[in-house]
């Protein structure tokens, strides 16, 4: 179960990483208004960067073999921050592109929410018990 | 006849059950006054100018003095104003969790390491949301908001250090 659950999260920052830099970067990306697109583009730049950082010290803390249980505790929190802001504000400004892709991350965002919460309490039982 | 005795014996009568609860830390502000005073000086100075800001922020909030200096005044989006609501709710849920987290005295650490984290990202997050916002030339609001998120993200992180030593000293000991 717990592979399975590090598989998704592992999927889904593929995934991101994928949409940012083939499918924003490109001119299928199309906001509502000039505001929505610096707005959008100011927190996927922030995003992009939270998901390659959380990835890489993730990675290399897992190799080294250093305690990971504050790790994915700090970004499950910020992972779910971000999904409800998402989810509940930006919705309605945020544009929805019909690339695969995104339909891909869209869908695949409540998985890896639920997976990545569920490695990190996991991960502190392990590292506790 | 046997049973009936058992249950008056494991029944606690209500005097019983009021002096059993009496002395329970949950939630008790005694406990929250008991933790802080088992840290050091430094730690309860960052929790009380930590306080001290989160009080003057909803005074500023209620009073609307803050509303002239957000990124929403400027670009004129719902989206941004919705997203300050947002934040602000988590930054009480926050405050809430590490008040709780030092009442119980556990995973203070922790806790105020991923609390600092959010408010890292809150941090920068808006900080650029206000750069993008302001018109040419307005440095007022944008070193004003950047000055009091770095003071709050300082004191925090004084405040995780300050819980390292205490718990390295309590190790040892």
């Amino acid at each position: 179960m717990l592979k399975v659950a590090q598989a998704i999260c592992y999927v889904f920052a593929s995934l991101v990483i994928a949409l940012f830099t083939l499918v924003l970067n490109s001119d299928t990306f199309e906001p509502r208004s000039p505001s929505a697109a610096i707005l959008s583009q100011d927190l996927n730049t922030i995003r992009i960067w939270i998901v390659v950082t959380g990835l890489s010290v993730y990675s290399w803390r897992a190799a080294s073999g250093q305690s990971l249980k504050l790790t994915l505790g700090v970004l499950t929190v910020v992972a779910w921050i971000m999904f409800f802001e998402d989810y509940l504000i930006l919705d309605n400004v945020l544009f929805v592109a019909e690339h695969p892709i995104a339909t891909a991350v869209q869908l695949s965002r409540p998985a890896f929410v639920v997976a990545v919460t569920y490695v990190a309490f996991k991960q502190w039982e392990l590292e506790d018990g | 006849m046997k049973k009936d005795d058992s249950s008056t014996e494991t029944t606690p009568s209500k005097e019983e059950m009021d002096a059993l609860l009496k002395d329970m830390p949950l939630f008790a502000l005694k406990s929250v006054r008991t933790t802080l005073y088992k840290r050091s000086l430094r730690f309860r100075f960052c929790w009380v100018v930590l306080m001290l800001l989160t009080l003057s922020y909803v005074m500023g909030w209620f009073s609307g003095a803050l509303l002239p200096m957000m990124a929403s005044s400027f670009s004129n989006l719902e989206a941004d104003y919705q997203l300050h609501q947002l934040r602000f709710l988590i930054g009480f849920l926050m405050i809430a969790i590490g008040t709780i987290s030092i009442n119980f005295d556990r995973y203070i650490e922790s806790i105020f390491i991923g609390i600092f984290w959010v408010q890292f990202y809150f941090c920068i997050s808006g900080t650029l949301r206000l750069v993008r916002s302001l018109p040419d030339g307005e440095t007022f609001n944008l070193t004003t908001y950047t000055v009091i998120q770095a003071t709050i993200l300082l004191l925090m992180l004084w405040l995780i250090i300050e819980e390292r030593i205490y718990q390295r000293n309590l190790y040892r000991l």
